[in-house]
Protein backbone atom coordinates (compact mmCIF):
# COMPACT_ATOMS: atom_id res chain seq x y z
CA UNK A 1 0.00 0.00 0.00
CA UNK A 2 1.41 3.19 -0.67
CA UNK A 3 0.51 7.11 0.35
CA UNK A 4 -0.12 9.95 -2.13
CA UNK A 5 -0.24 13.43 -0.20
CA UNK A 6 -0.82 16.01 -2.96
CA UNK A 7 0.16 19.41 -0.77
CA UNK A 8 -0.19 21.25 -4.15
CA UNK A 9 -2.93 23.64 -3.43
CA UNK A 10 -2.59 27.13 -3.12
CA UNK A 11 -4.57 28.82 -0.23
CA UNK A 12 -5.59 32.11 -0.16
CA UNK A 13 -6.45 32.00 3.54
CA UNK A 14 -3.15 30.91 4.56
CA UNK A 15 -1.27 33.67 2.79
CA UNK A 16 -0.86 35.90 6.03
CA UNK A 17 0.79 33.34 7.14
CA UNK A 18 3.92 33.19 5.07
CA UNK A 19 6.35 32.88 4.53
CA UNK A 20 5.81 29.19 5.90
CA UNK A 21 4.80 26.95 3.27
CA UNK A 22 0.55 25.88 4.42
CA UNK A 23 2.12 21.82 4.53
CA UNK A 24 4.82 23.38 7.39
CA UNK A 25 2.16 25.74 9.46
CA UNK A 26 2.13 24.36 13.03
CA UNK A 27 -0.59 22.51 14.25
CA UNK A 28 -0.19 22.60 18.10
CA UNK A 29 3.61 23.47 17.61
CA UNK A 30 4.20 20.47 14.97
CA UNK A 31 3.82 20.62 11.36
CA UNK A 32 -0.01 20.07 9.85
CA UNK A 33 2.71 17.80 7.44
CA UNK A 34 3.70 15.67 10.61
CA UNK A 35 0.77 14.40 11.54
CA UNK A 36 -0.01 13.58 7.61
CA UNK A 37 3.21 11.47 7.92
CA UNK A 38 2.24 9.40 11.25
CA UNK A 39 -0.93 8.66 9.93
CA UNK A 40 1.03 7.03 7.19
CA UNK A 41 3.25 5.31 9.48
CA UNK A 42 0.02 4.32 12.11
CA UNK A 43 -1.24 2.75 8.59
CA UNK A 44 1.80 0.55 8.27
CA UNK A 45 2.90 2.41 4.68
CA UNK A 46 6.08 2.69 3.78
CA UNK A 47 6.58 4.23 0.75
CA UNK A 48 4.82 7.97 0.42
CA UNK A 49 5.17 10.53 -2.93
CA UNK A 50 4.61 14.01 -2.08
CA UNK A 51 3.45 16.41 -4.91
CA UNK A 52 4.87 19.94 -4.25
CA UNK A 53 4.23 23.28 -5.42
CA UNK A 54 4.73 26.71 -3.50
CA UNK A 55 7.55 26.46 -0.82
CA UNK A 56 8.76 22.54 -1.95
CA UNK A 57 12.31 23.24 -1.25
CA UNK A 58 11.43 24.12 2.62
CA UNK A 59 8.97 20.99 2.91
CA UNK A 60 11.79 18.86 1.14
CA UNK A 61 14.65 19.87 3.13
CA UNK A 62 11.89 19.07 6.37
CA UNK A 63 10.79 15.56 5.35
CA UNK A 64 14.27 14.31 4.10
CA UNK A 65 14.04 11.31 2.71
CA UNK A 66 11.33 10.34 5.45
CA UNK A 67 14.19 7.90 7.13
CA UNK A 68 12.73 9.55 10.73
CA UNK A 69 9.24 8.08 10.58
CA UNK A 70 10.13 5.11 8.95
CA UNK A 71 9.11 6.48 5.84
CA UNK A 72 10.29 5.93 2.14
CA UNK A 73 9.70 9.56 0.73
CA UNK A 74 9.70 11.14 -2.61
CA UNK A 75 8.75 13.94 -4.31
CA UNK A 76 6.30 15.50 -7.60
CA UNK A 77 5.27 18.01 -9.14
CA UNK A 78 1.51 18.30 -9.99
CA UNK A 79 0.73 20.70 -13.53
CA UNK A 80 -1.59 23.17 -12.44
CA UNK A 81 -3.67 21.90 -15.56
CA UNK A 82 -2.97 18.30 -14.31
CA UNK A 83 -6.12 16.51 -12.12
CA UNK A 84 -4.72 14.07 -9.49
CA UNK A 85 -6.61 11.10 -10.60
CA UNK A 86 -5.12 11.89 -14.54
CA UNK A 87 -1.40 12.15 -12.52
CA UNK A 88 -2.33 8.48 -11.03
CA UNK A 89 -3.35 7.08 -14.48
CA UNK A 90 0.10 7.57 -15.17
CA UNK A 91 0.83 4.32 -13.67
CA UNK A 92 -2.20 2.55 -12.60
CA UNK A 93 -0.43 -0.25 -12.14
CA UNK A 94 1.76 1.34 -8.93
CA UNK A 95 -1.39 1.80 -7.01
CA UNK A 96 -2.96 -2.07 -7.03
CA UNK A 97 -2.02 -2.60 -3.62
CA UNK A 98 -3.70 0.35 -1.83
CA UNK A 99 -3.60 3.60 -1.86
CA UNK A 100 -4.17 6.80 1.07
CA UNK A 101 -4.57 10.00 -0.56
CA UNK A 102 -4.54 13.11 0.97
CA UNK A 103 -5.35 16.22 -1.26
CA UNK A 104 -5.07 19.97 0.77
CA UNK A 105 -5.16 20.63 4.09
CA UNK A 106 -6.84 18.08 5.58
CA UNK A 107 -6.53 16.91 9.40
CA UNK A 108 -7.16 13.69 10.78
CA UNK A 109 -8.46 14.49 13.48
CA UNK A 110 -8.17 11.28 16.34
CA UNK A 111 -11.31 11.36 18.44
CA UNK A 112 -10.11 8.31 20.36
CA UNK A 113 -6.74 6.82 21.66
CA UNK A 114 -6.82 4.17 18.96
CA UNK A 115 -4.90 2.93 16.58
CA UNK A 116 -5.38 3.83 12.73
CA UNK A 117 -6.94 1.22 10.81
CA UNK A 118 -7.32 0.02 7.12
CA UNK A 119 -11.08 -0.66 5.44
CA UNK A 120 -11.51 -4.11 5.12
CA UNK A 121 -10.91 -5.41 1.24
CA UNK A 122 -12.98 -4.62 -1.24
CA UNK A 123 -14.07 -1.59 0.03
CA UNK A 124 -12.67 2.19 0.36
CA UNK A 125 -13.12 5.16 2.55
CA UNK A 126 -13.85 8.49 1.11
CA UNK A 127 -14.06 11.83 2.31
CA UNK A 128 -14.76 14.68 -0.05
CA UNK A 129 -15.02 18.34 0.34
CA UNK A 130 -15.57 19.91 -2.98
CA UNK A 131 -15.90 23.39 -1.89
CA UNK A 132 -12.46 23.18 0.08
CA UNK A 133 -10.98 21.17 -2.80
CA UNK A 134 -10.04 18.70 0.16
CA UNK A 135 -9.80 14.60 -0.13
CA UNK A 136 -9.27 11.96 2.43
CA UNK A 137 -9.02 8.33 0.75
CA UNK A 138 -7.97 5.02 2.18
CA UNK A 139 -8.66 2.10 -0.07
CA UNK A 140 -7.26 -1.31 -0.71
CA UNK A 141 -10.01 -2.00 -3.02
CA UNK A 142 -8.26 -2.17 -6.91
CA UNK A 143 -11.26 -2.05 -8.64
CA UNK A 144 -13.06 0.99 -6.93
CA UNK A 145 -9.31 2.80 -7.07
CA UNK A 146 -9.12 2.05 -10.82
CA UNK A 147 -13.03 3.48 -11.24
CA UNK A 148 -11.90 6.50 -9.19
CA UNK A 149 -9.16 7.44 -11.53
CA UNK A 150 -10.78 6.48 -14.78
CA UNK A 151 -13.70 8.67 -14.46
CA UNK A 152 -12.76 11.08 -11.40
CA UNK A 153 -16.12 10.93 -9.69
CA UNK A 154 -15.92 9.10 -6.09
CA UNK A 155 -19.02 7.98 -4.46
CA UNK A 156 -20.78 9.80 -1.30
CA UNK A 157 -18.63 9.94 2.14
CA UNK A 158 -17.86 6.54 3.71
CA UNK A 159 -15.32 7.46 5.77
CA UNK A 160 -15.73 4.93 8.69
CA UNK A 161 -12.48 4.89 10.46
CA UNK A 162 -13.33 4.45 14.47
CA UNK A 163 -11.76 7.43 16.24
CA UNK A 164 -10.35 9.33 13.23
CA UNK A 165 -12.12 11.89 11.27
CA UNK A 166 -10.83 13.86 8.09
CA UNK A 167 -11.31 17.87 8.91
CA UNK A 168 -10.57 20.02 6.11
CA UNK A 169 -9.23 23.49 7.23
CA UNK A 170 -10.88 25.74 5.36
CA UNK A 171 -10.01 28.99 6.91
CA UNK A 172 -8.04 30.67 9.24
CA UNK A 173 -10.86 30.56 11.72
CA UNK A 174 -10.20 26.73 11.16
CA UNK A 175 -7.13 27.09 11.99
CA UNK A 176 -6.83 28.69 15.07
CA UNK A 177 -9.77 26.34 16.51
CA UNK A 178 -7.77 22.88 15.42
CA UNK A 179 -4.89 24.32 17.28
CA UNK A 180 -6.67 25.52 20.27
CA UNK A 181 -8.68 22.19 20.46
CA UNK A 182 -4.99 20.50 19.89
CA UNK A 183 -3.75 22.74 22.96
CA UNK A 184 -6.99 21.83 25.09
CA UNK A 185 -5.88 18.59 25.26
CA UNK A 186 -6.15 16.59 22.25
CA UNK A 187 -2.80 17.03 21.44
CA UNK A 188 -2.18 13.65 23.55
CA UNK A 189 -4.22 11.65 21.22
CA UNK A 190 -1.32 12.06 18.74
CA UNK A 191 1.75 12.17 20.56
CA UNK A 192 4.26 9.34 20.92
CA UNK A 193 3.50 7.81 25.04
CA UNK A 194 6.30 8.99 27.30
CA UNK A 195 5.60 12.82 26.34
CA UNK A 196 2.00 13.29 27.23
CA UNK A 197 2.18 15.89 30.28
CA UNK A 198 -0.26 15.58 32.59
CA UNK A 199 -0.79 18.82 33.39
CA UNK A 200 -1.48 20.13 29.75
CA UNK A 201 1.92 22.06 29.82
CA UNK A 202 3.98 21.11 26.99
CA UNK A 203 7.82 23.00 27.12
CA UNK A 204 10.18 22.69 24.84
CA UNK A 205 13.79 22.25 24.81
CA UNK A 206 15.83 25.85 25.74
CA UNK A 207 13.05 27.56 27.12
CA UNK A 208 14.08 30.12 29.96
CA UNK A 209 10.98 31.10 32.41
CA UNK A 210 12.17 33.79 35.18
CA UNK A 211 10.12 33.09 38.51
CA UNK A 212 8.50 36.00 37.77
CA UNK A 213 6.94 34.65 34.93
CA UNK A 214 3.84 32.66 35.38
CA UNK A 215 2.46 30.17 32.62
CA UNK A 216 -1.06 28.62 32.85
CA UNK A 217 -1.86 25.36 31.47
CA UNK A 218 -2.99 24.11 28.97
CA UNK A 219 -0.42 25.56 26.99
CA UNK A 220 2.02 24.52 24.14
CA UNK A 221 5.64 26.49 23.90
CA UNK A 222 8.05 25.52 21.08
CA UNK A 223 11.96 25.17 21.22
CA UNK A 224 14.63 28.04 22.11
CA UNK A 225 11.43 30.29 23.48
CA UNK A 226 12.56 32.83 26.34
CA UNK A 227 10.31 35.31 28.31
CA UNK A 228 11.02 37.82 29.98
CA UNK A 229 9.73 38.53 34.10
CA UNK A 230 6.26 39.59 35.03
CA UNK A 231 4.75 37.66 31.99
CA UNK A 232 1.55 36.28 31.88
CA UNK A 233 1.64 33.17 29.92
CA UNK A 234 -1.69 31.61 29.51
CA UNK A 235 -4.06 29.56 29.28
CA UNK A 236 -4.99 28.07 25.67
CA UNK A 237 -1.54 29.64 24.01
CA UNK A 238 0.70 27.18 21.10
CA UNK A 239 3.92 28.85 20.89
CA UNK A 240 6.44 28.05 18.53
CA UNK A 241 10.17 28.04 18.41
CA UNK A 242 12.77 31.19 18.61
CA UNK A 243 9.84 33.72 20.28
CA UNK A 244 10.78 36.03 22.74
CA UNK A 245 7.99 37.63 25.04
CA UNK A 246 9.06 40.82 26.49
CA UNK A 247 8.58 42.19 30.30
CA UNK A 248 4.79 42.29 31.68
CA UNK A 249 3.53 41.09 28.75
CA UNK A 250 -0.32 38.50 28.74
CA UNK A 251 -1.12 36.17 26.35
CA UNK A 252 -4.70 34.00 26.19
CA UNK A 253 -6.28 32.38 23.56
CA UNK A 254 -3.41 33.07 20.93
CA UNK A 255 -0.89 31.09 18.26
CA UNK A 256 1.95 32.27 18.21
CA UNK A 257 4.16 31.20 15.33
CA UNK A 258 7.91 30.78 14.76
CA UNK A 259 10.42 34.17 14.88
CA UNK A 260 8.05 36.22 16.50
CA UNK A 261 8.79 38.98 19.13
CA UNK A 262 5.85 40.00 21.41
CA UNK A 263 6.68 43.85 23.03
CA UNK A 264 6.63 45.11 26.54
CA UNK A 265 3.71 45.01 28.18
CA UNK A 266 1.15 43.87 25.38
CA UNK A 267 -2.17 41.95 25.76
CA UNK A 268 -2.60 39.44 23.35
CA UNK A 269 -6.03 37.39 23.33
CA UNK A 270 -7.73 35.53 20.72
CA UNK A 271 -4.91 36.21 17.82
CA UNK A 272 -2.81 34.69 15.90
CA UNK A 273 0.70 36.45 16.06
CA UNK A 274 2.72 35.98 13.16
CA UNK A 275 6.22 37.96 13.41
CA UNK A 276 4.92 41.41 12.70
CA UNK A 277 1.72 40.75 11.94
CA UNK A 278 -1.28 40.56 14.19
CA UNK A 279 -4.14 38.65 12.25
CA UNK A 280 -7.61 38.30 14.02
CA UNK A 281 -9.00 34.83 13.39
CA UNK A 282 -12.62 35.49 13.36
CA UNK A 283 -12.84 37.71 10.07
CA UNK A 284 -9.46 37.46 8.77
CA UNK A 285 -8.05 41.32 9.60
CA UNK A 286 -4.21 41.15 8.93
CA UNK A 287 -2.32 44.24 10.45
CA UNK A 288 1.33 44.60 9.89
CA UNK A 289 2.26 46.51 12.94
CA UNK A 290 5.73 48.50 11.39
CA UNK A 291 6.48 49.10 14.75
CA UNK A 292 9.45 46.89 16.70
CA UNK A 293 8.31 48.42 19.99
CA UNK A 294 5.38 45.96 19.90
CA UNK A 295 5.77 43.34 17.68
CA UNK A 296 9.02 42.09 15.17
CA UNK A 297 9.79 39.24 13.75
CA UNK A 298 12.95 37.28 15.15
CA UNK A 299 15.70 36.50 12.11
CA UNK A 300 17.63 33.31 13.12
CA UNK A 301 19.10 32.98 9.93
CA UNK A 302 21.94 30.28 10.44
CA UNK A 303 22.84 29.84 6.83
CA UNK A 304 26.19 31.46 6.58
CA UNK A 305 25.73 31.87 2.41
CA UNK A 306 22.90 34.20 3.37
CA UNK A 307 24.94 35.91 5.50
CA UNK A 308 28.18 36.24 3.20
CA UNK A 309 25.57 37.73 0.76
CA UNK A 310 24.08 40.02 2.66
CA UNK A 311 27.84 41.50 4.08
CA UNK A 312 29.06 41.49 -0.15
CA UNK A 313 25.67 43.61 -0.93
CA UNK A 314 26.17 45.83 1.47
CA UNK A 315 30.12 46.50 0.63
CA UNK A 316 29.30 46.94 -3.08
CA UNK A 317 26.23 49.29 -2.01
CA UNK A 318 28.64 51.07 0.12
CA UNK A 319 31.14 51.19 -2.55
CA UNK A 320 29.12 52.12 -5.12
CA UNK A 321 27.89 55.22 -2.95
CA UNK A 322 31.44 56.59 -2.84
CA UNK A 323 31.95 56.50 -6.01
CA UNK A 324 28.48 57.80 -7.13
CA UNK A 325 28.39 60.75 -4.28
CA UNK A 326 29.80 63.44 -5.98
CA UNK A 327 28.78 62.85 -9.65
CA UNK A 328 25.10 62.59 -8.31
CA UNK A 329 25.02 65.29 -6.22
CA UNK A 330 26.15 67.36 -9.36
CA UNK A 331 23.84 65.65 -11.88
CA UNK A 332 20.64 65.72 -9.60
CA UNK A 333 21.70 69.98 -8.97
CA UNK A 334 21.55 70.14 -12.24
CA UNK A 335 18.45 68.08 -12.96
CA UNK A 336 16.55 70.32 -10.47
CA UNK A 337 17.77 73.86 -11.88
CA UNK A 338 16.84 72.58 -15.09
CA UNK A 339 13.33 71.76 -14.08
CA UNK A 340 13.81 67.95 -16.12
CA UNK A 341 13.62 65.87 -12.83
CA UNK A 342 13.39 65.77 -9.04
CA UNK A 343 12.91 62.54 -6.79
CA UNK A 344 9.12 62.30 -5.16
CA UNK A 345 8.43 60.90 -1.63
CA UNK A 346 5.86 58.21 -1.49
CA UNK A 347 4.88 55.20 0.25
CA UNK A 348 6.65 52.33 -0.34
CA UNK A 349 5.68 48.45 0.82
CA UNK A 350 8.55 47.41 3.38
CA UNK A 351 10.69 44.21 4.03
CA UNK A 352 9.25 43.52 6.95
CA UNK A 353 5.72 45.09 7.28
CA UNK A 354 4.23 48.01 6.84
CA UNK A 355 4.47 50.41 4.43
CA UNK A 356 7.67 53.27 4.55
CA UNK A 357 8.17 56.87 3.02
CA UNK A 358 10.53 56.17 -0.50
CA UNK A 359 11.72 58.19 -2.82
CA UNK A 360 11.12 57.50 -6.53
CA UNK A 361 12.86 59.55 -9.46
CA UNK A 362 10.53 61.19 -12.11
CA UNK A 363 12.25 62.73 -14.90
CA UNK A 364 10.38 65.24 -17.35
CA UNK A 365 10.85 64.61 -20.21
CA UNK A 366 12.22 61.00 -19.49
CA UNK A 367 14.50 61.14 -23.18
CA UNK A 368 15.95 64.39 -22.05
CA UNK A 369 19.89 64.39 -21.96
CA UNK A 370 20.47 64.64 -18.14
CA UNK A 371 17.33 61.95 -17.12
CA UNK A 372 19.27 59.82 -19.52
CA UNK A 373 22.31 60.33 -18.17
CA UNK A 374 20.73 60.37 -14.41
CA UNK A 375 19.63 56.81 -15.75
CA UNK A 376 22.04 55.44 -17.48
CA UNK A 377 25.16 55.64 -14.19
CA UNK A 378 22.02 54.40 -11.87
CA UNK A 379 22.28 57.74 -10.18
CA UNK A 380 18.27 57.48 -9.90
CA UNK A 381 18.73 54.81 -7.33
CA UNK A 382 21.34 56.41 -5.11
CA UNK A 383 18.52 57.13 -2.34
CA UNK A 384 17.73 52.95 -2.46
CA UNK A 385 21.73 52.62 -2.12
CA UNK A 386 21.69 54.31 0.89
CA UNK A 387 18.60 51.80 2.62
CA UNK A 388 20.85 48.89 1.59
CA UNK A 389 23.94 49.63 3.61
CA UNK A 390 21.06 50.27 6.79
CA UNK A 391 19.58 46.82 6.05
CA UNK A 392 16.07 47.95 4.56
CA UNK A 393 16.48 47.08 1.15
CA UNK A 394 18.46 44.46 -0.47
CA UNK A 395 21.13 45.37 -3.47
CA UNK A 396 19.32 42.04 -5.91
CA UNK A 397 15.80 41.62 -5.03
CA UNK A 398 12.50 41.97 -6.03
CA UNK A 399 10.84 44.77 -7.80
CA UNK A 400 9.95 47.51 -5.15
CA UNK A 401 5.89 47.74 -4.61
CA UNK A 402 4.22 51.21 -4.00
CA UNK A 403 1.27 51.84 -2.64
CA UNK A 404 -1.30 52.03 -3.99
CA UNK A 405 -0.68 50.36 -7.31
CA UNK A 406 0.94 47.17 -6.38
CA UNK A 407 -1.52 46.83 -3.29
CA UNK A 408 -3.01 43.42 -5.21
CA UNK A 409 0.72 42.18 -6.20
CA UNK A 410 2.03 42.34 -2.61
CA UNK A 411 -0.85 40.51 -1.48
CA UNK A 412 -0.19 37.52 -3.75
CA UNK A 413 3.35 36.95 -2.80
CA UNK A 414 4.27 35.14 -0.36
CA UNK A 415 7.50 36.59 0.59
CA UNK A 416 8.62 40.11 -0.81
CA UNK A 417 12.19 40.97 0.09
CA UNK A 418 12.63 44.29 -2.34
CA UNK A 419 16.45 45.09 -4.08
CA UNK A 420 17.36 48.01 -5.61
CA UNK A 421 18.00 46.51 -8.50
CA UNK A 422 15.50 43.75 -9.81
CA UNK A 423 14.11 41.57 -12.80
CA UNK A 424 12.26 44.76 -14.00
CA UNK A 425 15.38 46.26 -14.75
CA UNK A 426 16.32 44.11 -17.16
CA UNK A 427 12.95 45.08 -19.27
CA UNK A 428 12.69 48.27 -20.89
CA UNK A 429 11.56 51.24 -18.61
CA UNK A 430 8.90 52.29 -20.79
CA UNK A 431 7.12 49.02 -21.39
CA UNK A 432 4.64 48.58 -19.10
CA UNK A 433 5.37 44.72 -17.92
CA UNK A 434 2.04 42.97 -17.37
CA UNK A 435 0.75 42.03 -13.83
CA UNK A 436 0.99 38.41 -14.55
CA UNK A 437 4.53 38.49 -15.75
CA UNK A 438 5.48 40.88 -12.78
CA UNK A 439 4.29 38.24 -10.23
CA UNK A 440 6.43 35.60 -12.54
CA UNK A 441 9.79 37.87 -11.81
CA UNK A 442 9.03 38.51 -8.31
CA UNK A 443 8.24 35.04 -7.63
CA UNK A 444 11.23 33.75 -9.46
CA UNK A 445 13.74 35.65 -7.75
CA UNK A 446 12.43 34.36 -3.95
CA UNK A 447 13.10 30.66 -5.78
CA UNK A 448 16.87 31.59 -7.28
CA UNK A 449 18.40 33.53 -4.56
CA UNK A 450 21.32 32.84 -4.36
CA UNK A 451 25.19 34.85 -4.67
CA UNK A 452 25.55 33.93 -8.53
CA UNK A 453 21.88 35.19 -9.33
CA UNK A 454 22.64 37.79 -7.51
CA UNK A 455 25.75 39.00 -9.34
CA UNK A 456 24.26 37.78 -12.48
CA UNK A 457 21.17 40.27 -12.31
CA UNK A 458 23.13 42.71 -10.75
CA UNK A 459 25.57 43.41 -14.01
CA UNK A 460 22.27 42.82 -15.95
CA UNK A 461 20.57 45.40 -14.40
CA UNK A 462 23.61 47.91 -14.58
CA UNK A 463 24.40 47.14 -18.27
CA UNK A 464 20.29 46.89 -19.19
CA UNK A 465 19.73 50.11 -17.71
CA UNK A 466 22.83 51.98 -19.38
CA UNK A 467 22.01 50.94 -22.95
CA UNK A 468 17.82 51.12 -22.13
CA UNK A 469 18.82 54.90 -21.52
CA UNK A 470 19.92 56.04 -24.29
CA UNK A 471 17.27 53.81 -26.53
CA UNK A 472 14.58 55.79 -24.81
CA UNK A 473 13.69 58.65 -27.17
CA UNK A 474 14.04 56.30 -30.28
CA UNK A 475 11.15 54.07 -29.03
CA UNK A 476 9.05 57.33 -28.16
CA UNK B 1 -0.86 64.01 7.58
CA UNK B 2 -3.66 66.49 7.19
CA UNK B 3 -5.66 67.23 10.07
CA UNK B 4 -8.82 69.04 10.66
CA UNK B 5 -9.96 71.13 13.57
CA UNK B 6 -13.39 71.93 14.33
CA UNK B 7 -15.79 73.44 17.35
CA UNK B 8 -19.48 71.32 17.65
CA UNK B 9 -21.49 72.67 20.81
CA UNK B 10 -18.43 73.95 22.27
CA UNK B 11 -16.44 70.52 21.83
CA UNK B 12 -13.12 70.53 20.04
CA UNK B 13 -13.10 67.64 17.56
CA UNK B 14 -9.79 67.26 15.29
CA UNK B 15 -9.55 64.53 12.79
CA UNK B 16 -6.41 63.11 12.02
CA UNK B 17 -6.44 61.25 8.32
CA UNK B 18 -3.26 59.09 7.85
CA UNK B 19 -1.22 56.63 9.23
CA UNK B 20 -0.44 57.94 12.96
CA UNK B 21 3.30 56.77 12.90
CA UNK B 22 6.36 57.97 14.28
CA UNK B 23 7.03 59.90 11.05
CA UNK B 24 3.59 61.78 11.35
CA UNK B 25 3.15 61.79 15.53
CA UNK B 26 4.99 64.94 16.12
CA UNK B 27 3.29 67.22 13.36
CA UNK B 28 -0.16 65.85 14.47
CA UNK B 29 0.42 66.66 17.89
CA UNK B 30 2.29 70.26 17.54
CA UNK B 31 -1.10 71.26 15.50
CA UNK B 32 -2.98 70.09 18.12
CA UNK B 33 -1.71 72.27 20.57
CA UNK B 34 -1.03 74.80 19.06
CA UNK B 35 -4.96 74.40 18.01
CA UNK B 36 -5.78 73.86 21.39
CA UNK B 37 -3.95 76.58 23.20
CA UNK B 38 -6.13 79.05 21.21
CA UNK B 39 -9.38 77.46 20.85
CA UNK B 40 -10.88 77.32 24.25
CA UNK B 41 -12.20 74.45 24.48
CA UNK B 42 -12.52 71.80 27.30
CA UNK B 43 -12.85 68.54 26.15
CA UNK B 44 -11.80 67.15 22.78
CA UNK B 45 -13.14 64.54 20.51
CA UNK B 46 -10.32 62.90 18.04
CA UNK B 47 -12.27 61.50 14.93
CA UNK B 48 -9.76 58.82 13.85
CA UNK B 49 -12.26 57.01 11.85
CA UNK B 50 -9.58 58.14 8.68
CA UNK B 51 -6.38 56.88 10.46
CA UNK B 52 -5.63 53.06 9.14
CA UNK B 53 -2.75 52.41 11.53
CA UNK B 54 -1.39 53.87 14.56
CA UNK B 55 2.49 52.62 16.44
CA UNK B 56 3.58 53.14 19.45
CA UNK B 57 4.82 56.96 18.26
CA UNK B 58 1.05 57.43 17.61
CA UNK B 59 -0.29 56.36 20.84
CA UNK B 60 2.31 58.25 22.79
CA UNK B 61 1.17 61.66 20.92
CA UNK B 62 -2.93 60.61 21.72
CA UNK B 63 -1.85 59.84 25.63
CA UNK B 64 0.59 62.92 25.14
CA UNK B 65 -2.98 64.93 24.41
CA UNK B 66 -5.30 63.49 26.87
CA UNK B 67 -2.59 64.58 29.52
CA UNK B 68 -2.60 67.92 27.99
CA UNK B 69 -6.48 68.01 27.80
CA UNK B 70 -6.98 66.45 31.25
CA UNK B 71 -4.92 69.09 32.51
CA UNK B 72 -6.65 71.54 31.91
CA UNK B 73 -9.69 69.47 33.54
CA UNK B 74 -11.22 68.30 30.38
CA UNK B 75 -11.56 64.90 28.62
CA UNK B 76 -10.55 63.63 25.44
CA UNK B 77 -12.17 61.03 23.58
CA UNK B 78 -11.27 59.05 20.80
CA UNK B 79 -14.49 57.94 17.95
CA UNK B 80 -14.49 56.31 14.73
CA UNK B 81 -11.65 53.68 15.48
CA UNK B 82 -11.37 51.66 12.25
CA UNK B 83 -10.59 47.99 13.32
CA UNK B 84 -6.92 47.76 12.54
CA UNK B 85 -6.48 50.76 15.09
CA UNK B 86 -8.85 49.54 17.57
CA UNK B 87 -6.33 46.15 17.51
CA UNK B 88 -3.50 48.35 18.38
CA UNK B 89 -5.17 50.03 20.96
CA UNK B 90 -6.24 46.75 22.55
CA UNK B 91 -2.78 45.04 22.42
CA UNK B 92 -0.93 47.87 23.66
CA UNK B 93 -3.95 48.21 26.72
CA UNK B 94 -4.48 52.14 25.98
CA UNK B 95 -8.10 51.00 24.80
CA UNK B 96 -8.99 51.11 28.95
CA UNK B 97 -7.45 54.88 29.16
CA UNK B 98 -9.72 56.39 26.93
CA UNK B 99 -13.00 56.45 26.25
CA UNK B 100 -14.00 55.11 23.07
CA UNK B 101 -17.33 56.06 20.94
CA UNK B 102 -18.38 54.11 17.86
CA UNK B 103 -18.92 57.83 16.02
CA UNK B 104 -18.06 61.28 16.76
CA UNK B 105 -21.78 62.18 17.16
CA UNK B 106 -21.87 59.80 19.79
CA UNK B 107 -18.97 61.33 21.03
CA UNK B 108 -20.27 64.72 21.07
CA UNK B 109 -23.59 63.46 22.55
CA UNK B 110 -21.61 61.60 25.55
CA UNK B 111 -18.78 63.96 26.29
CA UNK B 112 -19.55 66.61 28.49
Amino acid sequence: MKALIDLSASLRWAAPLAPVPWPLLPVGDRPWLEYALEACAGLKITEVRLLLDEGAFEIESWCGNGERWGLAIDYGFLRQETTLTAWLRRNPARWNDGLFVLRGPVFLRKTGACAMELPAAGSAWQAVDDDAGTLALLSRDHDALQRWMADDKLPPDSWAMPCCAPVALTSLRDYFALNMELVDGAIERYLTPGYYAKDGAYLGYNVQVPPATELHAPLIVGNDCRFAPLCNIGPRVAIGNNVLVDTGSQLRNCVVLNGTYIGRQLELDGRIINGARLIDPEDGTVLDIADPWLLAAVHHDQNPGRWLRHGLAIAVAALMVMVQVVPWLVLYAALRLSGQGCYRRRQVYRRTAGTASGWQFEAHPPSGLLPRLFRAFSFDRFPALLAVITGQLRLCGQERLWVPEDNLLRDELPLYSPGVFSQADTSPADVLAPATARRAAALYTIHHDSLAENVRLFWRALVFRFVDAWALDDRR
Amino acid sequence: MTTEFSIVNGLGVTAPQGDLMASTAGAFREQFVSWFTTAGVRNVVVDLSLVAFLDSAGLGVLIALLKRVSENGGDLALAGLQKKARMVLEITRTHRIFEIYETVEEATRNVK
